[in-house]
């Protein structure tokens, strides 16, 4: 083998693999996109998850309500400041003296396909929420007749009042769908869907982004501002602020406590902290022992330090909780939280007969860093009483389909509510039974039921507001949860992103969102 | 000719081995303890929704006619139905499927870079200080976790001196090869750790061998000779020692996809974990698989094209 | 040391890489066996005054995020992931060599079976099966047990088939066998121990990429769970704080690559030592 030819060989041929797996890794990054993206005055949020699917009546988790929101109008809505109703596809309602007959009219609104919303698509929209293939069916089947007067024109009848119905309507699972679309594409309508809201899915990457494109026939002129509003999920905590900090994303939602006050000094972003209505608590299975005895759950809110979680946990961004009621409309202010007193605690514990303490195990989300730090002094404050806490992480994905199957001694959870009215989240905490049997604790307080089936019968005021508070101060004594506290929730900007804020009910307006 | 012989029969001999790929990814959650019914359920199910999940996932039925579903599904390109997605497992995993190869490849590009001048160094120093230098080098490297120097990478290259994407995949080619360049390189520098021994020893067996005498009889001058006779052979090892490698190399990508938040193959495996997606993490691992046996085939070809020695048949 | 013949003496002392590797090794445990008797930090403890605290001298590598002293975790940790390596590597070490002694010297259609099976299995890369199998089982001690047992045994049993198949041919061995001795005598008297020595170098390394694998198991929250320290764990968590906290990362990383510098002299050193080159 002669030198010369063998070199020549070698190098043609080197240079050509070389070469082809160059081409092989072009290849491969440009299956999705050209070469060098497009511009538009585009919007980057990024959120812990991404939403599980776009259907308002299969959803119960944050990211897929929140991009919901995005997308479909509802009847009316929740204000900014979270406090009342305003308009939304109605642009007017009223509600008969008896609250037994709900008119509404809607406004002059376009699907982003350019058909008219009108009465039909409401009465299809909210037949299907109160339907068998609705997570949410009970909150609009006190609705028993629906009448279409004319296309803009709808009335509800119902057999008996519900004053909670207005609320329900502003859900997220009340959404107005183009009836047309959903019923020629079925179940993959979902997958890419419009409404009448701001935004249409433009594409939606599982697990990495949904990309949202300017809906043209909005109804509020102006709006949105942005012609594109891509939701990325960036599941780690450190990686979005880094990404933000870094001008990789325009606007965060979830910060890590303990970076707040280190991000608020930054010059470069708005840093803001959401009084959300939202209460964290953990959940105590009273169907099993010691749970069962009001005295052992009331020791274990005695021994926890909450203003030491909010302090060193919070950074001081909330308060400690009395009851499982978020501070939201009818809130008890008179209702004090559990003080930290561990010599009543192990007084209460002696008088259940636990003088020695007991083991108990805790699921705890797996991966969140709030979480980790709350339950490592949950375990380290239960042990000053002698309980000994073993921490069992657990995927959010399966927590609540865990702890609604009973298989669980304590649980570290939270519950929001997503409307401004209190009647969904108590339902939901402490009714049993009801959709949640109080939260999966299995609580039963015949008193609390009967106020909360009075309280959706009495119209709106004063003499509605003190059933809830009584309802509260039982839930408080009886003790179902460790109640911990009320967290802020806070979220992000870079400077030149103007608007951008989350809202009491968690989730947020990008149409309202302005990029310089 | 011949080689189209030898590539054909190289595929001919993959089908029994796709054949028993595809036999124990169906059977690896099978044959542990726990049904998988209630190993999605996270054990903690009720017995109902076991129930419904046994007869949904076709789990009551004899282990062959799953098997032989599950085969089906695959010939189909569906995979199965995905729990988390509720569609078809299948395109899902296609479309995840560029970035992890793209990781893989610019990786591989890296690790040569990397492997061949530090192992031409260190055998031309056999037993010297540059010899010592390079080896407790790349032993370090090797020891360290991808995840770690990941985090470390970026807090300096993209915080304190923001050079590279914090994480993602980006738009378009140039802006995705530039959010793969620091991943890749720390793949790569793993890689090179284990290539580089063995190319080193290789090199310094060749360094011995006759011809080099005889190149150097003719008079070429050494640098030529190495350039010649050396570069090429370290090349041909290079290729057998990456492909010897290619599933560590593949195995990597899981963590630091999910450490730079890539959406590849290993991001989507971890996800589907945590959401117990039980048809993704199988139709993930029969694709792994696959890949390691594609990557390992081409290797072989590519190794015999470059060297003659091989024999071809 | 009389046992130890003068020969075996000089090559021990000419072994520069096997002197260093045990020396840091003994280091390792001198730290993991003393270093609880003197240090008072309760590893679990949670005081928020005492958060983020850099490096200093009451706490040599700072404290995490809970106020817990990182020293003392990182040295916990130690004791938790080196010995879940171990038997992650012997364990396989184990069943592998003897899968491959049995393959190699029984040959025929057991060999042919059993080297397919690892073929196929050579296939999946060893995190996705490891990933797959603990994450699908939750993630415990035993599931990463089994896991790392079921992918790990095949390096071994190819290791040692290979070797099988060059001492077969051995005189001795085919002296043992017209002697008429037992098949298992001539296994485990002529064979074994020698085609054991590659085995045991390869353990060392083994040992490096499975403390690798099990810390990053750790960091993907599929290892050990907190609150008891581990490397990966620490590292993930501490992730979080890098930006105020560079320290609860740092420190159980270097840990990390220490065992594994550990490890690569050690099985450079037996690997001169147990098959001294001509």
């Amino acid at each position: 083998m002669g030198a010369n030819s063998g070199s020549v060989f070698d190098r043609s041929r080197r240079r050509r693999s070389l070469g082809l797996s160059a081409a092989a890794i072009l290849a491969a990054l440009a299956t999705a996109g050209t070469v060098w993206p497009a511009q538009a005055a585009s919007l980057k949020v990024a959120i812990v998850a991404d939403a599980l699917t776009l259907d308002p009546i299969a959803s119960s988790d944050n990211p897929s309500i929140w991009t919901e929101l995005l997308i479909f109008d509802q009847l009316v809505r929740p204000s900014k400041s979270g406090t009342e109703l305003e308009p939304g596809l109605a642009e007017k309602w009223t509600v008969s003296p008896g609250g037994l007959e709900y008119t509404f009219t809607l406004r002059d609104a376009k699907f982003a396909n350019g058909e008219p919303v009108t009465a039909d698509d409401v009465l299809y929209s909210l037949q299907r929420a109160a339907g068998e293939k609705s997570d949410w069916a009970r909150f609009f089947k006190p609705i028993t007749k629906y009448t279409v007067l004319d296309a803009k024109t709808i009335k509800f009848n119902l057999d008996k009042p519900f004053t909670p119905l207005l609320n329900n309507l502003a859900m997220f699972s009340a959404s107005i769908l183009p009836k047309k679309e959903v019923e020629a594409k079925g179940e993959d309508f979902f997958q890419a869907p419009f409404g009448s809201g701001p935004f249409t899915v433009k594409s939606w990457s599982h697990g990495e982004k949904i990309v949202l494109a300017k809906n043209p026939n909005y109804w509020q002129a102006g709006k949105p501002a942005v012609d594109e509003a891509e939701i990325q999920v960036i599941a780690e905590d450190n990686s979005r602020v880094l990404k933000l900090k870094a001008g990789e994303v325009d606007a965060i939602v979830g910060i890590p406590f303990n970076q707040v006050s280190q991000l608020k000094s930054d010059p470069e972003l708005n840093v803001g902290v959401a009084n959300v209505f939202r209460i964290e608590l953990v959940q105590l299975n009273t169907t099993k022992k010691p749970f069962d005895d009001e005295r052992v759950r009331q020791a274990l809110n005695y021994a926890v330090d909450k203003d030491a979680l909010v302090k060193g946990v919070l950074r001081g961004n909330g308060q400690a909780a009395a009851t499982a009621l978020p501070i939201m409309a009818y809130h008890n202010e008179d209702l004090k939280p559990y003080p930290h007193d561990v010599e009543k605690a192990k007084a209460l514990l002696k008088a259940a007969g636990y003088e020695n303490g007991f083991k108990a195990s805790m699921l705890v989300q797996a991966g969140d860093v709030t979480y980790r730090q709350v339950a490592s002094a949950l375990q380290s404050n239960l042990k000053d009483i002698g309980v000994d806490l073993q921490l069992q992480g657990i995927e959010s994905s399966s927590q609540f389909s865990t702890t609604k199957s009973g298989n669980f001694e304590m649980s570290l959870s939270y519950a929001s509510s997503d409307t401004i009215d209190p009647d969904q989240i108590i339902g939901f905490t402490s009714i049993n039974p009801e959709r949640a049997n109080a939260f999966h604790t299995q609580w039963k307080d015949e008193r609390v039921n009967a106020l909360y089936d009075q309280e959706r019968r009495t119209l709106d005021g004063p003499e509605r507001g003190a059933m809830f508070k009584e309802m509260e101060t039982r839930v408080h004594d009886g003790a179902p949860f460790i109640f911990l506290y009320h967290q802020g929730m806070p979220y992000a900007s870079r400077k030149n992103v103007e608007g951008f804020a989350v809202l009491p009910t968690s989730n947020y307006r990008l149409e309202d969102v302005v990029v310089k | 000719m011949v080689l189209l012989k030898f590539t054909a029969g190289r595929l001919l001999q993959l089908i029994p081995v796709l054949f028993v790929i595809t036999l124990i990814a169906f059977l690896l959650l099978r044959v542990l303890p726990g049904d998988p019914a209630t190993l999605i359920l996270g054990s903690r199910g009720t017995p109902e929704d076991i129930a419904r999940l046994t007869t949904q996932l076709g789990l009551d039925r004899p282990l062959w006619q799953q098997y032989l579903g599950f085969l089906g599904d695959m010939l189909r390109g569906s995979f199965g139905q995905s729990i988390a997605y509720r569609t078809a497992v299948g395109p899902l995993i296609l479309e995840r499927l560029w970035a992890t190869l793209a990781l893989v490849g610019l990786s591989t590009v890296f690790a040569v870079a990397m492997t061949v001048p530090f192992a031409l160094m260190a055998a031309l120093h056999k037993g010297g200080v540059v010899d010592h230098v390079i080896k407790v080098f790349f032993v370090m490297m090797m020891s360290m976790p991808a995840f770690w120097l990941g985090v470390l990478l970026v807090l300096l290259l993209s915080i304190a001196f923001p050079i590279f994407p914090v994480s993602g995949f980006g738009e378009g080619v140039m802006d995705r090869l530039y959010h793969l360049f620091l991943p890749s390189f720390i793949i790569a520098l793993g890689t090179a750790a284990l290539t580089i021994r063995s190319l080193r020893s290789s090199l310094i067996d060749v360094l011995k061998a006759d011809y080099i005498d005889t190149a150097l009889a003719k008079g070429l001058r050494s640098r030529r000779v190495l350039l010649a006779h050396v570069l090429r052979n370290s090349l041909i090892s290079t290729i057998s020692v990456l492909g010897v490698h290619t599933s560590w190399v593949i195995g990597g990508t899981v963590v630091i996809e999910s450490v730079f938040a890539i959406p590849g193959l290993g991001y989507l495996l971890l996800s589907s974990i945590s959401a117990r997606d039980y048809p993704m993490v199988q139709g993930l691992t029969v694709t792994f698989a696959v890949l390691v046996v594609t990557i390992n085939l081409i290797t072989d070809i590519a190794y015999a094209v470059a060297d003659p020695r091989v024999k071809l048949s | 040391m009389s046992w130890v013949s003068a020969e075996t003496r000089a090559r021990f002392r000419r072994n520069r890489s096997l002197q260093v590797g045990l020396a840091m090794l003994a280091a390792l445990a001198l730290l993991i066996f003393v270093a609880p008797l003197f240090l008072h930090a309760d590893i679990m403890a949670v005081d928020f005054g005492q958060a983020l605290l850099p490096p200093g001298a009451d706490h040599w590598f700072g404290t995490d995020d809970l106020g817990r002293d990182v020293f003392a975790r990182v040295v916990s940790a130690a004791g938790v992931d080196l010995q879940i390596a171990i038997v992650c590597v012997f364990v396989p070490f184990v069943i592998g060599s003897a899968v491959g002694l049995i393959s190699g010297y029984v040959g025929g259609i057991t060999d042919v079976v059993l080297m397919r099976i690892v073929d196929v299995l050579w296939a999946f890369p060893f995190y996705v099966l490891v990933i797959a199998i603990v994450g699908s089982l939750g993630p415990s001690l035993l599931n990463m047990y089994m896991a790392f047992t079921l992918v790990a045994w095949i390096s071994f049993a190819r290791i040692v088939r290979g070797e099988v198949l060059l001492v077969k041919r051995m005189e001795y061995v085919q002296a043992a066998q017209v002697l008429g001795y037992s098949q298992t005598r001539i296994i485990l008297r002529h064979v074994l121990p020698n085609v054991i020595a590659p085995a045991i170098v390869f353990m060392m390394a083994d040992v490096v990429l499975t403390i690798l694998a099990v810390t990053a198991l750790g960091f993907l929250g599929l290892g050990i769970q907190p609150p008891t320290p581990e490397w990966g764990v620490m590292i993930s968590e501490g992730r979080n704080f890098i930006l105020d906290g560079w320290w609860g990362s740092l420190f159980p990383g270097l840990a990390i690559v220490y065992v594994g510098v550990t490890f690569a002299f050690l099985g450079d050193g037996l690997d001169d030592f147990l098959r001294p080159k001509a």
